[in-house]
């Protein structure tokens, strides 16, 4: 994959389409057969369907925290399917409408599995099977033998297409960074025949492979301790650009009430409700009998590595203050109007076709 | 009098792309006029800054392809184009209702170039005009 992302943009694209369509099929496939089983031949365990598995109200408070913390999760990395999606012919709106249409598909697709599933098993064979539902009998008799392979490949192409969308991204904050000054000017560079950041995407390679081989060297509880420990990381940075957005449109926010409520109040609302998650994170996650692995310094292992890892970043930025004078001398940015307009294309993007 | 189209990116291939374009022109009594084209790929976020970069480089890389053409005492001109290089060599060429686009080539064999996306294989099926490839 670090591989792909260094040697070709072309290749790396046609790659995410292929693994994300694969999935995709496999995933519908799997939930309109064990839909239509359900409701055909009523076997044994099936529920049907009723309205209220879709009422939040139904199963109290603490669920519901957990539920949402564990959305978090899976939603993160939903910004792929945005860039996956997109058009390339009109840059000023393709991007917003490209964003919101892979929500949405998103959120069908594990709406309909997870009806389908349960509907299929009833919630006994689901929780029975809470580590790994698909070969846990539930594959094979929906699709039957050999067919439930394909299940297989929905799970390896998803995290193929994660592993890719790891790399690529890293490569690119760490890239913008660089040309900011807020990081060493190495990673500012292109290479001079695949036009990628090549030495950054080969050190977030080398980064990502050194860390999972450590971490499973370890213990797989650790490596579901340090899974849960993404979730403070995607809450975080999800919560902060929620109020990134209120300051940095500061400006603009009382200009209309369609501002108001877009640039602010729905940004804020999102912040804010990542930083109650958060919050509500670290206490679970805290208590070390929530942990699959033993506690560190009498703190849950999650919290260790998700809390200590944003401290840690902290560090290094103070750390790093007297070497990038400049950076850190910047002030308080204001947002260009102009962004908010409809036909707005970011100028580096101008007159370009994008992907 | 007729213009040929070069696609040039700084690399040997390119620039033995230009030396024969200089070669044809002076025995045409034709004008150069040298593409530089860079993609931005959506993937992976942050595309302001990668773009803004790309772009920097691509002007860099024209006023190189000037200096090389100067070096053979060729005058020619350039211009810089946010596409992928076969679709942008391809409508500078419609534009400009070209002769012939010339392009280096790495010599890639066919599967890594269908893999990986080759210019000139893809210049051939889109050019709809002469398209002549030089090897480094």
């Amino acid at each position: 994959m670090t591989w792909i992302c260094w040697r070709a943009i072309e290749l790396s694209a046609r790659t995410q389409q292929a693994l994300l369509a694969m999935e995709f099929v496999t995933l519908v496939v799997f939930a309109v057969v064990a839909l239509v089983t359900v409701y055909v031949n009523h076997p044994a365990h099936s529920v049907e369907v009723s309205a209220s598995w879709f009422d939040p109200t139904s199963i109290g408070f603490t669920p519901l925290t957990n539920g949402v913390l564990l959305a978090v999760f899976i939603y993160w990395g939903w910004d792929t399917c945005v860039t996956v999606n997109e058009e390339t012919e009109d840059a000023g709106r393709a991007p917003g409408r490209a964003a919101v249409v892979s929500t949405l598909m998103l959120l069908a697709i594990y709406l309909v599995v997870t009806v389908a599933a349960q509907s299929y098993g009833g919630p006994g064979l689901l929780s029975a099977h809470a580590d790994d539902i698909f070969s846990g009998g539930l594959g094979s008799s929906v699709l039957g033998s050999g067919l439930d392979k394909l299940l297989i490949i929905a799970v390896l192409s998803s995290a193929s297409a994660s592993t890719q969308t790891t790399i690529l991204p890293t490569a690119r904050t760490t890239f913008a960074m660089a040309r900011a000054k807020a990081f060493p000017c190495r990673f500012g560079r292109i290479h001079q025949r695949f036009q990628t950041p090549d030495f950054n995407t080969i050190v977030m390679g080398i980064v990502s492979i050194a860390w999972f081989v450590a971490i499973v060297n370890v213990s797989s509880n650790v490596l579901g301790d340090s899974i849960t420990a993404i979730g403070f990381a995607i809450a975080f940075y999800y919560g902060i650009t929620g109020f990134a957005c209120v300051v940095y449109f500061r400006h603009e926010l009382f200009q209309s009430v369609r501002n108001f409520i877009y640039i602010g109040v729905l940004p804020f609302a999102g912040g804010a409700m990542l930083t109650y998650i958060f919050v509500e994170a670290i206490i679970f996650d805290g208590n070390p009998a929530n942990d699959y692995s033993t506690p560190i310094l009498g703190i849950g292992t999650p919290v260790f590595i998700g809390v200590g890892s944003l401290v840690l970043g902290v560090v290094v930025m103070l750390i790093a203050r007297p070497f990038y004078r400049e950076f850190f001398a910047r002030k308080l940015e204001v947002a260009d109007p102009a962004v908010l307009t409809d036909d707005y294309v970011h100028p580096a993007l101008r007159d370009g076709t994008g992907l | 009098m007729g213009t040929i189209v070069v696609g040039y990116d700084g690399s040997d291939c390119a620039r033995a792309a230009l030396r024969t374009a200089v070669e044809v022109a002076r025995a045409m009594g034709d004008d150069i006029h040298v593409v530089a084209a860079y993609e931005v790929s959506r993937m992976g976020g942050e595309v302001a800054d990668l773009a803004a970069a790309l772009r920097e480089r691509a002007e860099r890389i024209g006023a190189l392809a000037r200096d090389q053409a100067a070096g053979l005492h060729a005058e020619i001109t350039s211009e810089v184009v946010d596409d992928r290089p076969h679709a942008a060599l391809t409508d500078v060429a419609e534009r400009l209702d070209a002769r012939m686009i010339v392009v280096g080539t790495h010599g890639e064999g066919p599967l890594r170039s269908a893999l990986i996306g080759s210019t000139p294989h893809k210049l051939l099926q889109s050019a709809g005009r002469p398209v002549l490839v030089v090897p480094a």
